[in-house]
């Protein structure tokens, strides 16, 4: 899951009055009230694995703008800058940027872009979307619109843990991934992993108009459940260094209730133990492992983070998980080779 | 040929009780909550500060039409019923449908997936005010305000739920609730879009058109970049525009709308208004093809009652009576059938056919007390000769020194027929110093009216 619970409130807005994005409550889709009116810089999920084709090379993937062509446009906004932001040394502050600028769309929707490399290998590589633009020793970038490579049942969730009344269970008949068939954009990056400056790296994403930060990720579902609806702007406002001061509370809070559902929650400390693990909201990896989310090792396009997740925040790890699975699989046909997203529905 | 008169009718429009509908409709990009992308100005004469249309409708690239979606979202619905968000997503869908198409029956089928909606997820915000809305399009707005109120109970700073409620308020003519339920929407997005246009509704019923003007300006800064449908890029134009003209500026609404057609150029409520402000400027050519257009495209009975009026103003006479006809006829027909209509239908019949209009005027009346809808009766009374409870209702309509010039111009001869000499001198003075060519037909009345009362003086 990316941010699985939103904020009802200007979140609504969205779904009630204008009846196109209430996908809201599923993922990292329109975390906070700053993006929901552009999908363009709304992040929606982060991922950062080993090149299944180069085991030298190190893919970060982020994807924005939730049903892109059905709900929204198609096109990156251009005056934001997209940024995988990258901490080599374990400090959670930032040592190195992956920055991607786009030009105004054409009349066909095709952009020009700019990808800045800000790492040891610093250059700038200027492409268009839509096809894969080189950057030198073997790095390559693409931007374009792609299926989303999210699976969810997000009706169940909704009625199990949101309390929205309804009657769906996870892993009842009724599963259903809602993201079957839905389009993202999404930017693809694949870089010599010594380009990062380090074997274990933290990273995240984040989208900046005017440098201030609409929207950041790094984990699935940190911000969405872990953080109040007033506070999800705040949030995404917040530098990842500066978490656990800011938001550990917040995060214990919601460990200790989402665990005790079956009355056999987890402890102050252990909540605590498992909140310093999810803080700072970064996707740590080990660039030579291939190994995935559900070693907390990145975040892999097949990697099934809503039964990992589920199991961490409701008691997975010592006390017993109320939930374990969605029993929603991925249904994306993954290309084996860069930008590894499936082509677009 | 008539049309058929029971199945489409416009959802756009032009009048005061199109704003609810368009409002809650685009909240979209009305929820943005502050990133403010260009200084708010009160140079009216320039553009330099607004959005260009243009990048406004390149934003939208690679949205589908809305039949698209619509008929992705069945599909989902149709292969799991119960699945909520796939279900509120196609009732929205058809909302945009309606709303772009001037279908109102479209609202209909909205709502009913909505009723759906809230029979999966029964305390589903979403759901909620997703129905409230579609009632609100219908002009149900007790019923949008009901709906609006739970989820309020549930989540006091919903800002879903209070846009929804004082919408529904303002609409009913209840000003003070409105009032207060905008001040807590204010409090919780200071500077957004939604927040100024509802603040600009404000300063229209209290008499204040130039301040609106600004505060829409702002609206339309506000949402200048966002990738949204063009329907609703094209609405803030319509918005300003619309608040230009009220306030005596036909041109340069002409001008604004031309621009919000740039970013959807099939915009039904723009071209509509384009019709009426063309109308104003002198423009009868130009106005008449306008509204040839529209009554080929939407068959509203005040659409050919408009049309009819400019050709009559042109020496068209064959044609004015006939497309007269046909407005009566269809009028005839809808009468009852969409609620939506109803104040349309009133003015309209209050030309042709007073004690029609008269019904119409006091069932709209009885739903909601507006200043539109009294000031609507107050004419239809005044049309059948009812001149005590024309000025009572009148005074009603004008009890907040609002400066809608044909509220003021119908005042200014309900006040005549009266014989409040002043009072009717005022009104009159001012509609006409405003909106010269507020109504082809009244306007000439009007003025001769104002004359025969300074001369009398």
């Amino acid at each position: 899951m990316r941010k699985l619970l939103t904020g009802a409130g200007v979140l609504a807005v969205v779904a009630a009055l204008s009846g196109t994005t209430s996908i809201a409550f599923a993922a990292d889709h329109l975390d906070a009230p700053a993006v929901k009116a552009d999908g363009r810089t709304d992040i929606n999920d982060v991922y950062a694995f080993k090149s299944p084709t180069n085991t030298s090379n190190t893919v970060l993937i982020m994807t924005v703008n939730p049903l892109a062509g059905t709900q929204n446009g198609t096109t990156f906004h251009p005056d934001a800058k997209y940024q995988f932001v990258i901490d080599n040394n374990g400090d959670a502050k930032s040592d190195g940027y992956i920055t991607v600028n786009f030009d105004g769309p054409s009349s066909s929707g095709r952009q020009n872009l700019e990808v800045e490399l800000d790492l040891d290998s610093d250059r700038e590589v200027s492409g268009r979307t839509g096809r894969e633009i080189a950057l030198g020793s073997g790095g390559k970038a693409w931007a374009g619109v792609f299926d989303d490579p999210f699976f969810f049942d997000l009706q169940a969730f909704k009625d199990q843990v949101g309390g929205e009344g309804g009657s769906r269970t996870f892993c009842d008949s009724g599963a259903t991934n809602f993201f079957q068939g839905l389009n993202v954009n999404a930017i693809a990056v694949e870089v010599p992993s010594r380009w990062l400056g380090g074997r274990n790296i933290g990273v995240w994403s984040r989208t900046r108009i005017d440098r201030a930060t609409i929207d950041r990720m790094g984990r699935p579902a940190i911000n969405t459940v872990f953080i109040s609806a007033a506070d999800k702007d705040a949030f995404n406002a917040t530098k990842p260094d500066a978490d656990r001061a800011r938001w550990r509370a917040s995060v214990v809070a919601k460990l200790l209730a989402l665990s005790g559902l079956d009355g056999s929650g987890y402890d102050a400390a252990t909540a605590g133990q498992i909140a310093d693990l999810l803080l700072p909201d970064q996707l740590t990896i080990d660039t030579r492992s291939g190994k995935g989310f559900p070693d907390l090792n990145g975040r892999r396009l097949r990697d099934d983070v809503i039964d990992t997740e589920l199991n961490i925040v409701t008691g997975g790890l010592g006390v017993g998980a109320v939930l374990t699975s969605d029993c929603v699989a991925n249904d994306s046909n993954f290309r084996s080779s860069f930008p590894y997203l499936a082509v677009r529905n | 040929m008539l049309m058929q008169p029971s199945v489409t009718a416009p959802a756009r429009r032009v009048s005061g009780l199109a704003w609810v509908a368009l409002l809650l409709f685009t909240s979209l990009a009305l929820i943005v909550t502050g990133v403010l992308t260009r200084p708010e100005s009160g140079n009216r004469s320039s553009d330099a500060d607004l959005p260009n249309p243009r990048v406004m409708a390149r934003a939208a690239l690679g949205i589908q039409p809305i039949t698209a979606t619509v008929a992705f979202w069945q599909t989902r619905v149709d292969q799991a019923p119960n699945d909520l968000p796939s279900r509120r997503l196609l009732a929205g869908a058809l909302m945009t449908q309606a709303r772009e198409t001037g279908n109102l029956a479209g609202y209909e089928t909205a709502e009913a997936e909505y009723r759906a909606a809230v029979a999966i997820s029964p305390t589903s915000a979403d759901a909620q005010l997703g129905l409230a809305g579609a009632r609100a399009a219908q002009h149900d707005f007790s019923t949008a305000a009901d709906l609006a109120r739970q989820v309020l109970a549930r989540d006091p700073k919903s800002v879903a739920a209070l846009i929804s409620l004082g919408d529904a308020q303002f609409e009913l003519g209840r000003y003070t609730a409105a009032r207060a339920t905008l001040s807590q929407l204010a409090t919780l997005l200071p500077d957004a879009a939604a927040t100024l246009s509802r603040l600009a509704r404000f300063s229209v019923l209290n008499g204040q058109p130039d301040r609106a003007v600004a505060q829409v300006r702002g609206a339309l800064n506000r949402v200048g970049d966002l990738d949204q449908r063009r329907s609703d890029g094209a609405f803030f134009w319509f918005q300003l525009a619309s608040h230009e003209l009220s306030a005596g500026q036909p041109e340069l609404a002409a001008r604004h709308l031309e621009q919000g057609l740039l970013v959807d150029p099939v915009h039904l409520p723009s071209r509509e208004l384009l019709a009426r402000a063309r109308a104003e400027s002198g423009d009868l050519a130009s106005a008449r093809s306008l509204y040839l257009q529209l009554t080929r495209e939407t068959p509203a009975a005040d659409l050919f009652g408009d049309l009819a009026k400019v050709e009559r103003a042109m020496g068209k006479r064959a044609a004015a009576r006939a497309h007269r006809a046909e407005g009566l006829a269809l009028g005839q027909s809808q009468l009852g059938r969409f609620a939506s209509e109803r104040r349309h239908l009133a003015a309209f019949f209050a030309d042709a056919d007073p004690s029609t209009g008269l019904t119409a005027a006091e069932q709209d009346y009885a739903d909601r007390q507006d200043i539109q809808s009294a000031g609507a009766l107050a004419w239809a009374e005044y049309r059948t000769g009812a001149y005590d409870s024309a000025s009572r209702h009148s005074r009603e309509a004008l009890r907040f020194g609002t400066q809608d010039a044909v509220l003021q111009a119908q005042g200014g001869l309900i006040a005549a027929e009266q014989g409040e000499r002043a009072r009717a001198v005022r009104l009159l003075t001012a509609a006409l110093d405003r909106r010269p060519n507020y109504d082809l037909q009244w306007a000439p009345v009007a003025r001769a009216e104002l004359d025969r009362l300074r001369a009398a003086s």
